[in-house]
């Protein structure tokens, strides 16, 4: 009740918004440069899970919680973006909070996702120190060449946002020729206590750099991260237009010595090492109707085998078990615990299918877009699908309505995952 | 002592004249190199540009003043790039062809050599290349805008009720391929650039992080404008004229000239355009944008002629509408129009992210 009370009093703001628009004028103190900038988002967002309650991150994550069916979850986010200038100097910070009611009560986090310095000579040349994304690969729904960034949802790509404290810098050439441009990125990141210490193993100064070709109209990086936090890394990606409404891309990693970490089903942990070589390969084609599918194929060789799932999963059950006959959770904590990490990510495994298919203004409905989107699991043959309705249509105001369903037999990645369904809205106000 | 209408008569004239000085002036400056089959001026354009057998080189008169086998009609590979090569280091400033290679097209733009995909007989095609109507095109891309400059936009998009979609972008161009257009407001897409280098289509979202290449058909932003609304190029780049239409005697007084021209390539967003061409001033008061079976798509009139400084006169708004989006009509209004030169380095996707540090 209180849900639709707070979206009906929304849409009401927003169309007195709407209305309360000025008459058409070019004034130029709209196009005044002003050294101080702020900008950013409000945002609210009410999520509904439906829960698997047979499945093992049901059990692994609210064994010892009540036994409903759905859940709900209100976010409150309020995103401040600025940015001050003052002759080739800028600094720029981005800071995000929010405020989370679910089953564990109130909570509120706040984020820098960026805080940094630039100075930009010209431009051939800018520095950059500070907290930042670097955001590197051409993949839509995972990136592999990503060395620097924290790992994206691919359900949601554009949420991981928060960055590293670096230290980098662009330089930028240009060229007549089939060879157009070259820019060469390094990044020197410091991992130290408290600077850093989520990204790897602390006390190392890693140095990492990206090399940019747009070569014979293709765009080419050649990337690479060494220092001692991570294992040696190199990868490279590319995208090309083969038509005018067609485009390629992909990425290749290599990982000297990644180590895994996993479980078997008694529950004993086993360390593997070896190089990993994972690799993407998409497409994004827009019809003449206004359609674009984004189709990639991701190989992560970092991820975990079918018969390793499985032994996580009957591991897991193993401890719910014990927990119902005996009370003792032990075993359950040992998996959450031991190899936690590991298996905390979003997609686990090794090869993924991934679509997404949206239709821009379907019958002529100015600033629509539906969308369907789908991961589908090719080891264990699970998936996920979402249907989604998107509508800016209002100035400033953004509404998306998205919808997941998670589907897969037992002992399955999204068979096992806690919700079997989701469904939120997502009401963001640009200021 | 001139009367007053003589005075006007005169002006008149010599600026209808403008034009084909303009022509005149080029005329020892073209060369043209047309593929062909054999080496008659008759015969008819060769469909492979760089394994044609022969190219028949004119002068900027239409004189014929060369015949050169092509060295590299029998090459395994790369024939395309050596023939371009091969072609600018005899001098050559044009090149007709029935089809190009992408890589010729490629080595053709990297040497400046304009190029022009026509079929049918090489004499017509050089005739229809020299034409005044092109000339008249180049002329009028000068008179639109500086070669290199920046500007500011508003771009409204008008609903059938009256509601109304504002943008305001910041533009940045240099010669004829490179272009890139940050946008200001509103809120929701302030930061958003977008970045065209020759064929090559970028868009940068803040929230996402980094530029993501898309297809030049996209849309970067919702609503009636499309990509070629907001990163056009010159229109000689894109298209060339086909007929300037003959006018009857009646017409003849008309100050106008009817331009169609047709898109040199297919990813150019029109298969063609039909251009009404202000005489004194050649500036352009209508388009229409048509497909290949010349279907209207939009109509697009220039208005409000207004004088931006440094000898810029030129249209301050463009409206367009179209039968596609009925009831809808979309408007750009243009304000600092200023020539402006940038370093090649600005039109980097690395740059990208950068792009309002230009803004002075």
């Amino acid at each position: 009740m209180r849900l639709w009370a707070i979206l009906a009093i929304l849409l009401t703001l927003s169309c007195g918004i709407a209305l309360a628009e000025e008459e058409y004028s070019f004034d130029l103190s709209e196009i005044e440069e002003k050294p101080l900038d702020i900008g950013g988002y409000l945002e609210f967002r009410p999520v509904l899970f439906g829960l698997d309650k047979n499945s093992a991150l049901h059990k692994l994550k609210l064994y010892n919680r009540g036994k409903e069916n759905t859940r709900e979850e209100y976010n409150f986010t309020a995103l401040l973006d600025g940015s001050y200038k003052k002759g080739i100097t800028e600094f720029h910070a981005i800071v995000n909070t929010d405020f989370k009611k679910s089953y564990l009560g109130w909570s509120e986090e706040t984020t820098l996702y960026e805080g940094y310095m630039s100075l930009k000579p010209s431009s051939m040349f800018n520095f950059n120190i500070g907290k930042k994304t670097l955001k590197w690969g051409k993949g839509y729904a995972w990136n592999p060449v990503a060395f620097l960034d924290r790992p994206k949802d691919p359900e949601d790509p554009e949420l991981a946002r928060e960055g590293f404290v670096v230290i980098s810098a662009d330089y930028i050439k240009s060229f007549d020729g089939p060879l157009k441009t070259f820019s060469f990125t390094p990044v020197l990141m410091p991992v130290y206590d408290h600077i850093n210490d989520d990204f790897g193993k602390i006390n190392s100064l890693n140095f990492a750099g990206k090399m940019y070709l747009l070569l014979y109209d293709t765009d080419i990086d050649f990337m690479f991260l060494t220092g001692g936090s991570k294992t040696n890394r190199y990868g490279m990606d590319f995208s090309r237009n083969i038509t005018s409404n067609f485009e390629i891309h992909g990425e290749l990693s290599f990982i000297n010595d990644h180590k895994k970490r996993f479980i078997n089903s008694d529950g004993a942990v086993f360390n593997k090492q070896y190089d990993a070589t994972s690799y993407l390969l998409g497409l994004r084609y827009l019809t003449k109707s206004d359609t674009t599918y984004i189709f990639e194929y991701f190989h992560d060789a970092t991820g975990f085998a079918e018969s390793e799932m499985e032994d996580y999963f009957s591991f897991i059950d193993k401890g719910y078990d014990t927990y119902l006959t005996s009370g003792d959770d032990s075993l359950l904590k040992k998996a959450s615990n031991v190899a936690g990490g590991n298996y905390n990510r979003k997609n686990l495994m090794r090869d993924y299918l991934y679509l997404r298919v949206s239709q821009k203004e379907p019958f002529d409905i100015l600033y629509f877009t539906p969308s369907l989107t789908g991961i589908f699991n090719i080891n264990d043959k699970s998936f996920s699908i979402g249907p989604e309705l998107l509508y800016t249509g209002i100035k400033n105001l953004e509404l998306r309505l998205k919808t997941t369903f998670l589907v897969g037999d037992s002992h399955t990645e999204f068979g096992e995952k806690q919700n079997d369904c989701r469904i939120e809205l997502r009401v963001r106000y640009y200021f | 002592m001139f009367t007053r209408q003589k005075r006007l008569f005169l002006i008149l004239v010599t600026l209808s004249l403008v034009p084909v000085i303009a022509y005149a002036a080029q005329k020892d400056a073209a060369k043209i190199a047309v593929a062909s089959n054999s080496k008659n001026a008759t015969s008819s354009i060769s469909n492979k540009a760089g394994k044609c057998p022969y190219y028949l080189i004119f002068d900027g008169t239409g004189e014929l003043i060369e015949v050169v086998g092509n060295p590299y009609k029998d090459a395994q590979s790369g024939a395309g790039s050596q023939t371009a090569g091969f072609l600018a280091d005899k001098g050559v400033t044009v090149v007709i062809a029935e089809t190009f290679g992408e890589k010729m097209i490629e080595a053709m733009r990297s040497n400046s050599t304009d190029y022009f995909q026509l079929r049918g007989i090489v004499l017509d095609a050089v005739k229809t290349v020299l034409s005044p109507g092109n000339q008249i095109l180049m002329k009028l891309d000068r008179n639109l805008n500086p070669e290199s400059y920046e500007s500011y936009r508003k771009l409204i998009n008008i609903e059938p009720g009256g509601r109304k979609r504002e943008y305001v972008l910041f533009t940045v161009k240099k010669g004829a391929d490179k272009v890139a257009a940050l946008f200001l407001s509103p809120a929701s897409e302030k930061g958003r650039s977008t970045l065209r280098l020759d064929e090559n289509m970028w868009l940068y979202i803040p929230n996402v992080g980094k530029p993501v290449r898309i297809t030049s058909l996209q849309s970067v932003v919702g609503g009636v404008f499309n990509n070629s609304d907001i990163l056009r190029l010159d229109y000689a780049a894109e298209y060339f004229v086909e007929k300037m239409e003959k006018l009857s005697d009646k017409e003849e007084l008309s100050d106008k000239y009817v331009l169609h021209l047709k898109a040199k390539t297919k990813t150019v967003a029109y298969d063609k355009l039909k251009m009404w061409v202000d005489k004194d001033t050649i500036l352009p008061t209508r388009i229409e944008c048509l497909t290949e079976a010349s279907m209207l798509i939009k109509t697009i009139y220039y208005k409000k002629t207004e004088d931006f400084g440094d000898k810029i006169v030129r249209p301050s708004v463009i409206e367009t509408d179209s039968p596609l989006y009925k009831g809808y009509k979309s408007v750009m209004i243009f304000a600092k129009i200023k020539k402006r030169t940038f370093e090649d380095e600005v039109f980097t996707l690395t740059f990208m992210p950068n792009l309002e540090s230009l803004r002075q």
